[in-house]
């Protein structure tokens, strides 16, 4: 212990003769360069970190003088002081607050659940707007206008109008969705990406394939289930095989 | 051009949106692709829009297509595409057990 309070007062009071060369070295392997021009000092005037060391030592020696009266509270109130108490509130606490708002957005509606989501989710983009203020334009020149992109582009928003408006029409709002899919294909050939042009009419064939056969097989589950509820309750194997 | 791209993004992800949440599962499907593709659109102008650009080395070309946005529109489009298959099993899975496409399952009046 001897040795090591020595070493601690020497380098505390002589710190520019013994710790200088270690510390220069060590700093230069991590900053992989010379060292930046540095005073090892012991004075470094009312610095925050002075501050700090005055408040600790205050603050400690506050409580070593008050000690008599701090101990007798601790023995009067040892057993009902209890950490444990606290804990258990607070987390009872936390659960009734999670619950009451997860009964709040969950009410077991899917598109209420959607609805809070792209709220958030749109709530959160116009603030990381809001709070960074910064041209929402580049420098960079717009390319020119040409009259079919301008073409396509009345064709491709009226398609997508179209099939929101008529989407109970299950075939009408497949083909004009389709019609959206080709044209965005086309999109992306016109801006020189060939590659993403023949994935896009890939994809987009393929979910009209699929939505297509989605939207038959409801129509023949609704027939049967028509059928069903006509027919005496011996057809009901034929719906569930469907 | 930008100009035009822009609102056709927004015209798509508004339907896309107004789609997505509507009760039935059908409309919800094809929100989701509205909703894809106005990502794709999206992030495919995030790259810069080129015009006529090769996409492959040419030995008298001036400058080529960026390939990084178009390798993550390929990647978004598999992706989406993959979900929404998926989306359309489980709706069609929901229309056979439950007996009617109301996406949280529940019988309409």
């Amino acid at each position: 212990v001897e040795v090591l309070v020595v070493l601690c007062l020497v380098v505390g009071i002589l710190p520019a003769l013994t710790v200088e060369p270690i510390l220069a070295v060590a700093v230069a392997g991590v900053l992989q360069g010379p060292p930046p021009d540095h005073d090892l000092a012991i004075w470094h005037g009312a610095s925050p970190a002075l501050w700090m060391s005055v408040i600790a030592l205050t603050g400690g020696g506050s409580v070593y003088l008050g000690r008599k009266p701090l101990f007798a509270f601790y023995e009067r109130h040892a057993d009902r002081l209890e950490a444990r108490w606290l804990y258990d509130r607070l987390l009872n606490g936390l659960f009734a607050l999670a619950g009451a708002l997860t009964r709040l957005l969950d009410t077991g509606s899917l598109q209420r659940l959607l609805f809070v989501t792209i709220l958030s989710a749109l709530v959160l983009g116009v603030a990381g707007f809001l709070g960074a203020p910064g041209p929402l334009t580049g420098v960079r020149a717009r390319l020119p206008m040409d009259g079919v992109s301008l073409l396509a582009t009345v064709g491709l928003m009226a398609a997508a109008v179209g099939a929101v408006v008529l989407h109970r029409q299950r075939l009408v709002a497949l083909i004009l969705m389709g019609a959206v899919g080709l044209v965005i294909a086309l999109i992306f050939v016109k801006f020189s990406a060939l590659g993403v042009y023949l994935v896009v009419v890939g994809a987009t064939l393929l979910i009209l394939i699929h939505l297509g056969l989605m939207h038959r097989a409801s129509r023949r589950a609704a027939r049967a289930s028509l059928a069903s509820a006509s027919s005496p309750p011996g057809a009901e194997g034929a719906v569930e095989v469907r | 051009m930008e100009a035009l791209i822009a609102p056709i993004i927004g015209v798509l992800t508004a339907c896309g949106v107004y789609l997505t949440l509507r009760p039935r599962t059908f409309p919800v499907v094809l929100g989701l692709t509205f909703l894809s593709y106005a990502v794709n659109l999206f992030l495919f102008a995030m790259g810069r829009l080129t015009i006529g650009q090769p996409p492959v080395i040419a030995v008298q070309a001036a400058g080529y297509a960026d390939p990084v946005p178009q390798a993550l529109v390929l990647t978004a489009i598999v992706i989406s595409f993959g979900m929404t298959a998926f989306v359309i099993v489980l709706a069609l899975k929901a229309r056979a057990e439950l007996g009617n496409d109301h996406v949280d399952g529940r019988h309409e009046p």
